[in-house]
This record gives structure tokens, sequence and C-alpha cells, in this order.
């Protein structure tokens, strides 16, 4: 007999969705309490990015799973209101379960919460997409209208009922017929969704954005009410980062003083706009990888000012390289700033923040300094190699997999892109196991019944290598 | 001369700052000949670096996974080798690492970009895999701070490592390859205990 449970849960070790719709009358100030970047997108409904707080709230959950935490969260915020709130992959799927969502909660990626979506009809896309058209830039507004009506009427004479009833139309077929924006739209249904999906890479060193963000959606943050900020004039120019760091840190402690609120507050991005010798404005982002509190990294602002170094030089990089063709390129001096505030989560009144230590509140604190933010990963229940492992630590098991023995014999280090292997002198082979196709997810070219070998070439270097059933040769791993 | 209570906890917190003498057991890989030629210099304590010479394709870096298996300390590797390289989890798990306390960070460079992994002991175990290059000031940086804070630096290197330029800085100086036909790896130490030995491949897979 099997037991069927109604409540919303995630499989054991399975991440939460990185966004959050919230549905009801919320002022999205109070927003800020769950995330530090809120937008609103419609009268009823407003969206939090939980990417650059899933760290931290899994640290203040202290190993209790984190849909009941969030459930008790949301009672304990916003007691008295009438809220319903949707976890998702991409905003535009909580804002279609949203529509139609009757519990108080839901959530994508569990069984309930999946199986709701994919049952969604076409009803309420022409409203949602009509909402839509507001947060596109004006000038595509109109031919996005028209596209509304051409896909209504395509949808009419194909009788289609169900996204999910034509997962095989392409993104780049429908951006051809009804435009780029319907066409993403069309996408971000099934984000998540998808089989082979790739993890997000580690990108390069400096980079001031988050690549887990899905940047073809126009995303309007809420800005928040009455920003902190503090100017400054420099006396000279300065030119030297070393020469900078006083004034700012002294900058940063007057800040923490004039707004109070901000010792109460964990920081994600604070806008420094500097004024150049040749009175350019250029503006850094200085992003915390994790919610950062200001009080606690004051007096010196040690993590701020790694941030702050990584912004800077990424800036002078850049105006550097602009620069390059002058016959005298000038040397960018710095001769006054503004630095402000722009997101930062509310974590007001919370007991969370009494707590301290552990491996996960070490790594906040050191990914806020690096810049780069640290990888680790976990094990799937997969036996197919490039599907036996995700970079999200959520996805650690924790257990033993019967076929994981045979790693044993696998490289610590393989190839992000399988390339075919030319075996010629002299080599030795030896066969390792034989890994047959995951069949059930399709005929994918790359996912054939693969023999494993251990090659070793006339250089002593070992590969890790396998034969297609056509008899090629592909390099998969090397052996370091 | 005779120094007060104050002075005295002073000279005591700067002893156990920059102490040369580390307390608690060796870290071990488990292998007796390999921690017995180890323990020759005292064995491997936190605030040691070693420098490990294993060209790319010999599986030199098993045995490192040795030393760091039962440790239950966070770890970092920060690995510098070729960008189409990636880390393989399930390899690492089965080798009986703790992937819950293991990151992973890629830089060819580890010093300027990473300096603040080396400012603070947010990791315990530090492994520096194939970093680009390392200045004389580097090498001084990161020894004074892996013993000031009383880490564990390995630094691996994609060559092997000779004796016509030294490292004063290192405890170890130590190649390590794998010999297939013979099924064994080979241990070389240059320094901190001068020798070879041989392990039978399998005791290191298996055991």
């Amino acid at each position: 007999m099997s037991v069927i449970s109604l409540k919303h849960h995630l499989k054991r070790g399975q991440g939460l969705p990185s966004f959050l719709g919230i549905k009801g009358k919320l002022d999205p100030e109070e927003a800020f309490l769950i995330g530090s970047r809120v937008m609103q997108w419609s009268d009823e409904i407003l969206f939090i990015d939980l990417s650059n707080v899933h760290h931290y709230w899994r640290w203040a959950a202290q190993g209790e799973e984190l849909l009941p935490f969030f459930e008790r969260k949301f009672k304990e915020f916003f007691e008295a209101s009438d809220l319903k709130f949707c976890f998702a992959h991409h905003p535009f799927q909580a804002v279609l379960n949203l529509k139609l969502q009757e519990d108080h909660l839901s959530c994508l990626g569990t069984p309930q919460g999946d199986l709701y979506f994919r049952q969604q009809d076409f009803r309420h896309w022409e409203d949602v997409l009509e909402e839509f058209g507001a947060h596109i830039p004006k000038k595509e507004r109109r031919d996005f209208k028209k596209s509304i009506g051409r896909f209504n009427r395509f949808l009419e004479r194909m009788k289609i009922t169900k996204p999910f009833d034509i997962l095989s139309i392409k993104q780049d077929s429908l951006e051809r017929r009804f435009g780029k924006w319907l066409g993403r739209a069309w996408s971000w249904v099934f984000k998540g969704f998808d089989k082979g999906t790739l993890e997000p890479e580690q990108g390069d060193l400096f980079q001031t954005n988050f690549l887990g963000f899905d940047m073809s959606f126009p995303w309007h943050g809420v800005t928040i009410k009455d920003s902190p900020f503090v100017k400054r004039f420099l006396d000279h120019p300065l030119s030297e980062w070393e020469h900078m760091c006083e004034p700012l840190v002294e900058d940063m402690n007057k800040l923490l003083k004039n707004y109070r609120e901000l010792q109460q507050e964990r920081v994600t991005r604070v806008n420094w706009v500097v004024t150049l010798e040749s009175l350019e404005v250029k503006s850094c982002s200085i992003i915390f990888r994790n919610p950062h509190s200001l009080l606690d990294d004051a007096p010196k602002f040690e993590t701020f000012l790694f941030q702050a170094y990584y912004s800077y030089l990424s800036m002078m990089k850049e105006l550097e390289q602009r620069e390059d063709n002058l016959d005298f390129p000038i040397r960018m001096a710095t001769v006054g700033w503004r630095l402000e505030v722009q997101e930062s989560l509310r974590t007001a009144h919370l007991n969370e923040d009494l707590l301290s230590g552990g491996v996960s509140s070490s790594r906040m604190e050191m990914e806020n300094k690096l810049p780069l933010s640290l990888q680790s990963f976990g094990l799937r229940p997969s036996f197919f190699p490039e599907t036996s492992f995700g970079s999200r630590e959520d996805e650690y098991l924790g257990e033993k997999l019967p076929w994981l023995a045979a790693s044993k014999r696998k490289p610590l280090f393989v190839f992000k892109k399988i390339e075919p292997l030319n075996l010629e002198g002299n080599y030795k082979r030896t066969f390792l196991e034989r890994v047959s196709t995951i069949w059930w997810h399709g005929s994918e070219p790359e996912m054939g019944d693969r023999d494993y070998y251990l090659i070793e070439d006339d250089g002593g270097i070992m590969w890790w290598a396998f034969q297609d059933p056509k008899g090629g040769w592909f390099k998969h791993g090397l052996f370091s | 001369m005779e120094l007060n209570t104050q002075e005295e906890a002073l000279l005591k917190e700067h002893l156990h700052k920059f102490s040369l003498e580390e307390k608690g057991p060796p870290i071990r890989s488990g292998l007796t000949e390999l921690d017995a030629f180890f323990l020759r210099r005292g064995g491997i304590h936190y605030g040691k670096v070693i420098e490990w010479g294993s060209p790319i394709g010999r599986c030199g870096r098993f045995m490192i996974l040795r030393f760091l298996r039962d440790l239950h300390e966070s770890v970092v590797w920060i690995h510098g080798q070729k960008e189409e390289l990636e880390v393989y989890a399930p390899a690492w798990a089965e080798r009986g690492v703790d992937l819950s306390l293991f990151y992973f960070i890629r830089s060819r460079s580890p010093l300027p970009d990473l300096r603040p992994l080396f400012l603070e002991p947010a990791f315990k175990v530090i492994v520096m895999d194939c970093p680009e290059r390392l200045s004389p000031g580097d090498w001084s940086f990161i020894a004074s701070k892996v013993r000031e804070n009383k880490q564990l630096l390995f630094v691996l290197r994609p060559f092997f490592l000779s004796t016509k330029r030294g490292n004063p800085l290192v405890s170890w100086r130590v190649n390590c390859w794998l010999k297939p036909k013979q099924g064994k790896y080979c241990l070389n130490f240059l320094k901190g205990g001068e020798g070879k030995i041989e392990i039978p491949m399998s005791r290191v897979r298996d055991t």
C-alpha cells in the first residue's frame, strides 16, 4: 500500500527553488525580511530572488528542512495577512502558479508542486503575458502585444491547451515566429524541468554578477526607501588603492553611525559611484555573495575592502583597455565617491544572528572575501558519469550508492567536454566497466553505451577513456 | 629575570601563535611505510607546508587524499589545472573524502587572487594544485601564515621536483608517481628524510 502525502515536501537533499512569488497585499519593504532582491510584478504579486540569501537561510535553519522552515518564518513575519507563497525556479513560473493557486504554499520541485504546474493550461497566459508586457522596454510593447494575439490564434488552430503538451517546441522557433519575449517566456516555463540542465560554471575572477541569475528576464528591483548613503570629495586625487582604503573605511564607519538600522541588516550590494579626475562618473557594484553584516565587519571593514578592491580593479581594467589606444593614457585618479547601500536583508529581531560558528558560517564569511564563490559537490543517485554528481551540496546523499565502488578506478578530474581520443603508437588498455545508456531519458547522442578503459599511453600518461558501440574512442578524464 | 603574570600570558600567547612545536597526534595516511618516513621528522602537523611533485597523468594526487580523508576538517582545494578539466565528485567520495567538508576553487595564481584564504584559518587544510608561479615573497607569506594560523598546506606541482633548487620554507619535498606496469606507487623524498619507498597500488586504493 502506498501512502500519499498532500503536503509539499522536497526529496531528501533536494535544493529549494531560487525564487519566491508572493500574492496578496504586502508592502515590498516587508519582503526585505526574506531576501534582498525584490521585484514588484503587479499590484498583487511580488517576487523575491533567494539565490544570494540561500546559504544564509540554510545556515539559519540549523539543519531543519528549508521548506517547513520558511513556512514557519512566513507565519512569524506576516502573521495576520492572507498571503499565498510559491517557490519556483523562475519568476515567470511563480506568477503562472499564483494565478491559480488556492493553497497557502506551493513549491515547484516537490511531486505535488510539479504535478499541479504540469497540469496548468493556457487560461491565464494572456493575463500574465499582458502583465509581463509592462516590464519590457516601451518601444517593444506594441509588437509584443500583437504577438500575444498571434500566439493565441496559433494555440487555437493547433488545439494546444497545455504548455507541457508540446515540450518539443524550441525557444528559437518561437522567437522567430512570435518575437524574442514570447520565446523567452516559453522557455522560462520549463526551467528546472529539463533533464540535461547545465550547472552554472565558475566564472572569471573579479566578476561582479551572479551566474545563476537569468539575465534575459527583465528584473526591475524594488529600491530600498531612503537608501543609506555617504558622499566624499577628496582633498586631492587618489590613484593608488592603498591610499583609498583609509577614507573608504572612514566612510563606512560614518554610514553605520548615521544609519543605525544598518546595524541590524545584512547587506548584499553596495553601489560605489566613483568620480574620476576627468569628471567621468563610474559605478562599481560591491557585491557580497552572502548577506553580510556591516556591524560585524566594523571598524576595519576588511571584508568590504576586499570586495571593493575587486570591483575597483575590474573598473580600472575596463578603463585602461578603453584608453589603451591613446598615445598618452591618463592614469585615472579618483576625486570623490558616493557609497550607497542598494540591497540588504532585514534580519532584525531574528535569533539566527546570535548563532555563530560552524563550517557553513565560516564558508559564508570567506566567500564574501573572495573574488569567486567556493564550489562544493554532492552525489546524485545516477550511475551515469555526467549525471552522477551536482555542484550544490544540497545534492549530497550521505550514503554509499552501490555503483560508487567503481569510482575507485576513476580519475579525480574529468573533461568538461568529451572529445575524441586518437590512439596511436604504443598504448596499454585495461577494461574497467560498461556503462549503459540512460534510455529512459530519451535518445541523446552523447548518451550511448560506453565501455570504459584505463589507457596508458607511451608517455606514461593515464587517461580514463571509453569506446562507443561504433568503435570510436573518447577521452573522458585524466588521472592526475 | 622573572616575568609577571601578564608578561607570562603574553609570552605564552606569542609562543602558541608562532610555535614550531605542534600539538596533537601527527596526521597519518594509514600507510605504515609512508607514515614512518614522515615521522622521522616529527610527522605531519598543522602549521606545515609540503611540496608535492606529481606530473599530470601519474596519479600522485590519490596519495594526498590518504592524508585528508580522516581529518574531519574543512579543506579547500585550489585547482589550477587545465581549464577543460573539472572535479569528478564520485571519485573523491569513493576515496573516503567527505564532500560536505571539501570546497573547490579554480585559480592559477592563488596569490594574490585568493589571499583571504591565508589570512584566517577558515579552512584547516589548503591544497594548491598547480599554482602558476610563486615568488620567494609568496612562499614566505604563505609559510608564515600557515604556521600562524595552524593550517596544513600541500603545494602540488605538475612536474617532478629536483634537488638543484631547494625550498627552505617547506618541511617536505616529495615526488610521487604511479608505475602502472609494476602496480606500485613510488615516493621519492628530496627533503625531510631523503629516501625512496614503493607502495603497492592496491593498498593505496583499497585500504
